[in-house]
């Protein structure tokens, strides 16, 4: 066998040549022992020193092709909370009949003791294999030894029989990485396509090169009558075939840091992954695994746990006809057909766009995961001759599908089309609506499926803005307590919210809520109205007592006037931001407020009247407060207009709500009159 | 024989009654009485287990309980696993689901449960696993039965028996049914059964306990843990076994010397030259505390903690010399190392079980059994008592176990036997934290100056860990712990930590915008700016439990206050100060030479169990601290 990447070997060449240090395994330097901090970021309570892998594909004799993944890591360990890198997992995947194997590990703990080097050894007995899963198992190995300053070493080999199971490169991680390498070798039979993810230029290059397989095949012939000798003979051969390297070597990767408002930080982490595209053998089709969304599309549309699953009819027909035949609307039956398969199925909190079970044990249990109940609503709705399809979705957990890839989905929603108009379903929550689809599945562009696997992007970002309005009557007594009545209006996802975080609370616990909520605050006579409703807002009323809530000095008032509405703490407490700010959906909260001026007072001074505009249509906010006829009025509203704001506006969006803070603090003030 | 007969007449039993109209009540939730609806989410309509121990190591537990869910919340009060390993097998498991009607409509058998490893949280890895069924109720209210038979040796471990397992739950009925040997000696103690409608009923070696009507008990803030307020039965047997190891024990005593013996002993061996180290490492030093000190900072500084949960019953700590080599172990390994370290320099310490928690927890002085505890620490014998260290933390002082395992009764196990001794408590006065803030307020409203926090005891244990932070953790625990005040900015942290008299010193240099809000030509400002104490409990309207306050404390504030220039001070409060049998409360200010302020504040809360009727008159107490602790000044600019 030969190999030929020059490419390579010029790189690491060059890259010793820089950094005159030694990535070979086991050759650890005193320097880098010594080092206390991390040069870069003395913050860092670890870093990766290096780390590489190689992902090969290679021709193993009775195994045929096999990914072999090589492992090899270098981590200095800073500081006592870095002691979490002193213990590393490694996951196998056992899912159908074979299963990968891990081999050839070596580890080591370094530490320097008076000047020398100890070397401690990874024992056996320091190997833990646990069954996790059905399909996965791991190994956990504990490093001997570990304290500040010291720095573990390990190598591993992974063999697995399915060679498109990659594992993605995290270039990023939450402490930097000095240098890190991977190259990946494919055979031309293999077609693989890189998936690249984060803000970091990776540097991906690709060459070739060239190898070989010496097989032997062993034929039997005869043995058809008792007189016909089996005869076995032998046939070699040697077949050539082009490798495609591909390989990334980068340096000095910063850490990554964990942020509010952000929707899943892994969307911006620097990685790399591959995901086989086809395989293509000599004298055969192609069979294709995933190139563009509408090959990775129809595969799924292929894969019976989703195509055949959505052609099913029979198991509700009955049940169906009799619904459908209530209207002829069009509109009407989408909504009967959605309130009865809300109503009918429990979402048993599983994801994926395949089913499990399948569609007809989950209408008999009245369970299933997210594509049974999905997949038979929009069954549901077609049987009823409504153009419906279902929609491929990546949950805020998954991260967003950036590129066309079949694991880049785990969920799938109902899209149905009435005349003009695209409205998309999900009859896994009992509180979503046509077009409010459950928070986790509000993530950047589904995939529209047509029949065959035909593809259309949907965007899947509420545009209408949420409202929130609340009507609040306050008195003030004497003893500086304040008494009134809270009539609150929510819609859409603030309603959502509502509905599903106080699901089947007594009254009770709703009332327990809001007192913890507001410090203090004591509530009565309160009332939910279309709680279970969704087709209606949700409204909330109350009244409410609480002690201390103005101030009384000398012969003045001091009033808060948006009393425990008041915004008290800025989100966003960090210097600068790296990451957008994910608000899910646009939303409004307005606050018209109105004091009684108490017997013998008159106003002295009142905060000025204020708006704010954030650029680009982002948000505003607007304070005013005036009187009129013994009444201190205020009228307050704060809007997001956008779901998802550029880290750019950071800074503004800060600002924003640091001026919010400021005015909302502000004091009325009443004098004697 | 007669045993024999016995479990099979008990599982007769139970197969029977299930084919009758009896059972089946308890499988409809149509009819529930109304008492047991009372604040409850589920109705446990029987729940019952059915211990039969036919030999030291041999016992099956037969457990069987029907639960109706009435909503979501419910949910929590459903287990649907149960545990297994080596010695520990599941002869046979069920589930099944009933609707409202009491029909059938889910059934799980063994086959159908998922078969996973237990570890639980933090812990890297365990030989426990568990078989589970997660069930979705598609309707409410539901009922649940759940059927299970374990075999296990390992008869240390008893069941005990809670007759109401959680929060807002009533039960029915609920059974304890245990059958032995003639010649086993079992004891067992019961515990809050006054005013609950248990009975017990004794044969010949066969003894049950019935229930009937408990009813829900609400969640309420600050209530003395659940586990120390409703009824339940301990039981151990004298004659005992855990994986093979035989034991007999039927006081504290006798089971901590049997630790000591069988499970303890030959755990400290070390090689020569980790004697000869440690022997060095204390050379010269006469003082066995100073020498015990100087071991704990080693083994805090050479090892670290993992969690690995192996070895006989959970119970027994990996060998000294094997920590000695991976510089890693649990709580028991590391406690183990130590105290073999110890032994090599001539310092006598005792290996001890803890039930730790921040929520006090004591071992039952009455009643031993090894199924009580969850961690190991030491004690090291002194003049005045013993000094405890918990060896699975890297920086913790010496002599300072925090509020993890600190005032409860522990079990230390001596050469001469177990004794049930109480931990160091750190109570009241002790948990300080006294706060010194200068600071200037200017014309715009802003404020700058310096803030040093000092902590002791409990305190120091909930700040001394800042020591650890990089400076943006810190910017953003300090712009928590100061959420209120906006704008917040930081600069020149600093950290003091005295070790050896346990105290944690901070400054800090503070500045912010518009912390006076300016109303006209007045400005208002707060003016406890840096230890403001807001909580007040919640309200019920009509209290239930008791509540406790678990540790006290006492905060005292000093600020220097330099106003701005052409402003007067037009009114501020007057002094107040009150006390009552939760503590006390004070407050002055003064206005000193130079138009400038001194406030001081002193809030003096006691530890104590008090009964429901005073819990109105606590949270008044938390009512007038939150108002003075809000209290405002407001000053005229004249000019």
């Amino acid at each position: 066998m030969t190999k030929t990447y020059y490419l390579l070997l010029l790189l690491l060449l060059t890259l010793n040549g820089i950094f005159a240090q030694d990535y070979e395994f086991g050759k650890i330097s005193e320097e880098e022992l010594a080092l206390k901090n991390h040069k870069l970021d003395s913050s860092a309570v670890a870093s990766v020193l290096y780390e590489k892998q190689n992902s090969t594909i290679e021709y193993k004799d009775g195994l045929g092709f096999v990914l072999v993944t090589y492992i090899q890591k270098r981590v200095k360990i800073f500081d006592e909370k870095g002691f979490g890198y002193g213990v590393a997992k490694v996951y196998l995947y056992t899912g159908g009949t074979d299963e990968e194997n891990l081999s050839s590990l070596r580890g080591y703990t370094y530490n320097l003791e008076d000047g020398k080097i100890k070397e401690s050894k990874l024992s056996r007995d320091a190997i833990f294999k646990n069954d996790e899963s059905r399909y996965w198992k791991s190994q956990t190995f504990t490093f001997p030894d570990i304290k500040e300053g010291s720095i573990i070493e390990y190598k591993y080999t992974i063999t697995s029989p399915y060679v498109s199971n990659i594992q993605t490169v995290n270039i990023q991680k939450e402490v930097p990485v000095d240098f890190i390498e991977a190259t990946y070798e494919f055979p031309e039979y293999y077609y693989f396509k890189p998936v690249v993810k984060g803000y970091l230029d990776i540097g991906l290059k690709t060459s070739s090169g060239s190898e070989s397989v010496n097989y032997m095949n062993k034929q039997r012939s005869g043995g058809t009558s008792a007189y016909d000798q089996v005869r076995t003979s032998y046939q070699s051969g040697k077949i050539d075939y082009l490798v495609n390297i591909s390989s990334i070597s980068l340096t000095d990767i910063p850490s990554m840091k964990d942020e509010p408002f952000v929707n899943n930080i892994d969307n911006y982490r620097a990685s790399l992954d591959y995901e086989l595209s086809y395989i293509k053998y000599p004298n055969s089709s192609i069979e294709s695994y995933s190139t563009t969304w509408e090959d990775v599309t129809k595969k799924i549309y292929e894969d019976p746990d989703f195509g055949t699953e959505l052609k099913k009819t029979g198991y509700f027909e009955d049940e169906i006809d009799q619904l459908i035949n209530q209207t002829s609307n069009v509109k009407d039956k989408m909504a009967l057909v959605f309130e009865f398969v809300k109503n009918k199925m429990s979402w048993n909190g599983v994801y994926g766009y395949t089913c499990n079970d399948g569609v007809r044990n989950a209408y008999k249990d009245n369970t299933g995961n997210v594509a049974e109940i999905n997949l038979m609503f929009t069954a549901m709705l077609q049987y009823s001759g409504i153009e419906a399809y279902p929609v491929l979705v990546s949950t805020r957990s998954n991260g967003i599908p950036l590129f066309p890839t079949r694991e880049g989905f785990n969920y799938v929603i109902t899209a149905a089309v009435v005349g003009e108009d695209v409205i998309l379903l999900d009859a896994t929550s009992k509180y979503s609506k046509p077009n409010l689809l459950p928070t986790r599945a509000l993530n950047w562009n589904g995939r529209l499926i047509k029949k065959g696997g035909e593809s259309l992007k949907v965007d899947l970002a509420p545009h209408t803005i949420s409202n929130e309005m609340v009507f609040m009557n306050v008195e003030l007594n004497d003893d500086g307590s304040v008494k009134g009545k809270v009539r609150g209006q929510y819609l859409d996802y603030n309603a959502y919210n509502y509905r599903v975080k106080n699901d089947q609370k007594s009254k009770d616990d709703l009332i327990k809520s809001i007192e913890d909520r507001y410090l203090g605050v004591e509530i009565d006579e309160y009332e939910v109205k279309n709680q279970y409703d969704v087709n209606k807002p949700l409204i909330e009323q109350y009244s409410f007592y609480k002690e201390n809530a103005y101030d009384q000095i000398a012969d003045k008032i001091y009033v808060s006037p948006l009393f425990f509405f008041t915004q008290l703490e800025n989100p966003f407490k960090l210097e600068k931001r790296e990451f957008p700010i994910d608000f899910s959906y646009p939303h409004k909260e307005k606050y018209a407020i109105n004091i009684a001026i108490p017997e013998g007072y008159k106003v002295e001074s009142l905060p000025e009247s204020t708006k704010l505009v954030l650029p680009d249509g982002i948000g505003s906010f607007s304070y005013m407060a005036g009187t009129s006829t013994g009444n201190l009025q205020l009228s307050v509203e704060l809007e997001i207009s956008s779901a998802i704001v550029p880290s750019l506006y950071y800074d503004s969006i800060k600002q924003y709500f640091s001026k919010i803070i400021e005015k909302e603090s502000e004091k009325v003030v009443l004098s004697q009159s | 024989m007669r045993l024999k007969n016995l479990l099979g007449f008990i599982c007769l039993f139970v197969s029977l009654s299930a084919s009758y109209s009896q059972e089946s009540i308890e499988l409809q939730s149509v009819l529930l009485q109304n008492e047991s609806l009372k604040n409850a989410d589920a109705v446990v309509r029987y729940d019952s287990i059915s211990v039969n121990m036919s030999s030291f190591d041999e016992m099956k537990i037969y457990k069987e309980y029907t639960i109706t869910v009435l909503n979501k919340a419910g949910n929590s009060h459903i287990d649907t696993y149960e545990y297994y390993n080596e010695g520990r097998r599941i002869n046979s498991l069920e589930i099944s689901i009933y609707n409202q009607l009491g029909q059938e409509i889910k059934k799980y058998k063994k086959r159908d449960f998922i078969d996973k490893s237990a570890v639980p949280n933090g812990t890297l890895y365990s030989d426990h696993r568990m078989l589970y069924v997660d069930y979705t109720p598609t309707t409410y209210p539901y009922t649940l039965k759940f059927v299970s038979e374990i075999e296990t040796s390992n008869t240390a471990y008893i069941p005990s028996w809670y007759f109401i397992s959680g929060y807002n739950l009533s039960v029915e009925k609920s059974v304890y049914h245990i059958a032995y040997q003639k010649d086993t000696e079992l004891r067992f103690k019961e515990d809050n059964f006054d005013g609950y409608d248990i009975k017990k009923i004794s044969d010949d070696n066969i003894i049950t306990y019935k229930a009937n009507s408990l009813p829900a008990i609400e969640r309420e803030e600050l209530a003395p843990s659940l586990l120390n307020r409703i009824p339940k039965i301990q039981v151990a047997s004298n004659h005992f076994s855990v994986n093979g190891i035989e034991g007999n024990a039927s006081n504290w005593n006798e089971l901590g010397q049997w630790m000591y013996d069988k499970i303890l002993a030959d755990r400290t061996n070390l090689s020569g030259a980790s004697v000869q180290n440690v022997k060095q490492l204390v050379a010269g030093i006469e003082d066995p505390l100073i020498k015990a000190q100087k071991v704990y900072e080693y083994v805090q500084e050479q090892t670290r903690y993992i969690s690995v949960q192996v070895g006989i019953g959970g119970i027994q700590p990996i060998a000294a010399e094997e920590v000695d080599m991976v510089k890693y172990g649990d709580c028991k390994g590391l406690s183990n190392y130590t105290k073999a370290l110890l032994e090599k320099v001539g310092v006598e310490a005792y290996y001890t079980h803890v039930e730790a928690g921040s929520n006090l927890v004591d071992f039952d002085k009455e009643f031993a059994s090894l199924a009580q505890g969850n961690h190991a620490i030491l004690a090291i014998p002194s003049d005045n008592g013993y000094l405890w260290i918990d060896c699975t933390s890297r920086i913790h002082p010496f002599n300072f176990v925090g509020d993890f395992t600190d005032n409860r009764n522990v079990l230390i196990m001596k050469p001469e036997g177990g004794e049930i001794v109480k931990t160091v408590s750190y109570l009241n006065e002790h948990n300080s934290k006294e706060t010194i803030g200068a600071f200037e307020l200017m014309g715009d409203g802003g404020i700058k100056g310096q803030v040093e926090i000092v902590s002791k005891g409990i305190v120091y244990d909930n700040h001394f860990i800042l020591e650890g932070n990089n400076h943006e953790d810190l910017l953003n625990y300090y712009k928590e712990y100061w959420g209120y005040i906006n704008n917040l900015n930081l600069e020149n942290i600093s950290f003091e930590n005295d070790k050896d008299n346990v105290v944690f010193t901070e400054k800090v240099d503070v500045s912010a915008k518009k912390y006076g809000s300016i109303s006209g030509s007045r400005m208002i400002f707060n003016l406890n700016s840096f230890d403001r104490n807001m909580y007040i409990p919640s309200r019920y309207r009509d209290r239930k439990s008791p509540f406790e306050i678990e540790r006290g404390f006492q905060h005292s504030d000093t600020y220097k206050i330099k106003i701005p220039e052409g402003y007067q001070i037009e009114a501020m409060p007057s002094n107040e100060s009150f006390e009552n049998e939760f503590g006390s409360y004070s407050f002055e200010l003064e206005k000193t030479e130079d138009n400038n302020l001194l406030y001081k504040k002193k809030f003096f809360l006691k530890n104590g169990i008090y009964p429901k009727e005073k819990y109105n008159q606590y949270r008044d107490f938390r009512k007038n601290i939150s108002k003075l602790e809000n209290a405002k000044i407001v000053l005229i600019n004249n000019s």
